[in-house]
């Protein structure tokens, strides 16, 4: 029973960056076109930060299985800061890469 | 003001023995925890430790090493999150941001702990390869871009 509040207690955890991430993906596109430098999206970085959360927490949860339960709350905390610390650099690498404004 | 008459002070030790002990032989407790004085020859000394097998010293070595980099991962990220902003005004997506924040700047001693904690009786190679693999995906790149450029 405390096995599956943990699960999504951290599902709600995980899911802003995945939020974050789809939200990304869905604007920074546009964004980028109306700026004239459309060809330029960072692709790669867009998708790290949807794929991140979704892929940090499963391993979580694989890694986690059959351990006792704060081995399993322990694990699914470290791919939670990992995902976030993820997230972070790819918002910072896209800051990095991107072309001055036309 | 005069306290209450305490006792007079007496041997802490005798609280340790039992009377008698010394009729029958028997080794108190004090005694008993008490070290050995070492014979003056030293021949008759006996090493009943066991010395440490030489894998624990690698393994000695990686826990130490790898705590100095995550340390620095925690430096990095506490460096990198003066630099990262949200452009957000509600406060729920504020408020999330700054967790965000929080969360990578205890990444490392997170990874850290997690690898400390969970592997106690894996091979040395799997707790290097989980540190290795941390400090591969926990790069503070914020500030490392910030200072590259």
């Amino acid at each position: 029973m405390s096995k599956i509040v943990v699960w999504v207690v951290f599902a709600l955890l995980y899911a802003y960056p995945l939020f974050e991430g789809i939200s990304n993906l869905i604007a920074l596109p546009p964004f980028y076109a109306a700026n004239g430098i459309g060809n330029a999206v960072p692709w790669w970085l867009l998708i790290i930060g949807v794929v991140a959360p979704v892929l940090l927490y499963l391993a979580a949860l694989w890694i986690g299985r059959g351990r006792e339960l704060f081995a399993r709350t322990l694990i699914l905390a470290v791919g939670l800061a990992t995902t976030n610390a993820l997230v972070l650099s790819a918002v910072s690498w896209a800051g990095a890469v991107q072309p001055a404004l036309k | 003001m005069a306290r209450a008459s305490q006792p007079p002070p007496e041997d802490d030790d005798d609280a340790l023995r039992w009377a008698g002990d010394e009729l029958r032989g028997g080794v108190d407790p004090l005694t008993r925890n008490r070290v050995a004085e070492v014979p003056a020859s030293g021949v008759d000394t006996v090493m009943d430790a066991t010395p440490a097998p030489l894998g624990n010293l690698a393994r000695t070595a990686a826990t130490v090493g790898f705590a100095v980099v995550y340390l620095a991962i925690v430096v990095g990220w506490i460096l990198s999150v003066q630099i990262t902003g949200s452009t957000a005004t509600d406060v729920f997506s504020q408020v999330a941001w700054q967790f965000g924040e929080f969360v990578a700047i205890i990444s490392g001693a997170l990874w850290y702990l997690a690898v400390l904690t969970l592997t106690p009786d894996s091979r040395t190679a799997v707790r290097v390869g989980w540190f290795a693999l941390g400090v591969g995906v926990l790069v503070p790149w914020p500030i490392l871009l910030v200072v590259a450029s």
